[in-house]
């Protein structure tokens, strides 16, 4: 590396790699342990979740696959696309898929919010007794 | 430089990438990083509600309580993962305008929500 660049210096013009890939690559790794994080947690929830309903369980342990799936084709492509515009002096990418894994998890928040509701409207009924 | 430069503002969301100058990459992955700690957290706040909440229908001994933490926990996923946005929106967009970093209240709203959840955790401990 060849000095550091300034605040809103970006990538220095004289050709050199400022970066030879650290940061895209901490990033990467970044990504990655988020997508196995949401691995995990989906598995998680769809283990709790089949002793209420096996049918969920499964819908939840495929949705949690899929998204692992394709959130490590997104780091990838990521990785890929900034490690090109680093080389480049190209700005980075832009914040979609920060967007996407932001709804993802709100949707998921939802779900989860009716799924104890569900759950706390079928305990109550029979603790009204007590 | 002699390859074209790619639009700025074809890039998403335009209220930050239409503001000021491109930051130094590193400060730009660094947000990022913390945006995804952030969505990390949150995820653990939601699989601990799930969890929760399953263990409260499993255990009938559980009441309203553990509910209620469940609830919390959830909501704070939420939370986090909103209030990941938002901060990652406004930090770069005070990168690419040369300001200092903002303070933000999620902190604070996610220690206020942890200490209520601990405090649940606490009556059902002493109930149990």
């Amino acid at each position: 590396m060849s000095g550091s660049p300034g605040m809103n210096g970006g990538p220095e013009q004289n050709g050199d790699i400022w970066d030879p890939g650290m940061h895209n690559e901490r990033t990467r790794l970044a990504w990655q342990r988020t997508t196995l994080s949401g691995l995990a947690c989906g598995l998680v929830v769809a283990r709790l979740v089949s002793s209420a309903s096996l049918a969920l369980a499964i819908v939840v342990g495929l949705a949690s696959i899929a998204t692992t799936a394709l959130l490590g084709w997104l780091t990838m492509r990521r990785y890929a696309v900034n490690q090109k515009n680093l080389h480049a002096a190209h700005p980075l990418t832009d914040a979609r898929a920060h967007l996407g894994v932001t709804v993802l998890l709100v949707v998921t928040g939802v779900g989860a919010l009716v799924y104890v509701f569900a759950q706390f409207d079928g305990a109550t009924v029979p603790r009204t007794d007590r | 430089m002699s390859a074209p430069q790619p639009d700025p503002d074809r890039r998403w969301p335009h209220s930050v990438y239409g503001l000021g100058s491109e930051p130094d990459p590193r400060f730009s992955f660094a947000n990022e990083r913390t945006f995804l700690a952030w969505i990390r957290t949150g995820l653990g706040f939601l699989v601990s509600g799930v969890g929760i909440a399953t263990l409260a229908d499993l255990n009938p001994e559980l009441g309203v309580e553990a509910h209620l933490a469940a609830v919390l926990l959830i909501a704070c996923g939420v939370v986090s993962a909103v209030g990941a946005m938002s901060r990652w929106m406004r930090n770069e967009r005070a990168m690419r305008l040369n300001q200092p970093l903002s303070t933000s209240p999620i902190l604070a709203l996610m220690a206020g929500g942890l200490v209520l959840i601990a405090l649940l955790g606490l009556v059902l401990v002493a109930v149990g």
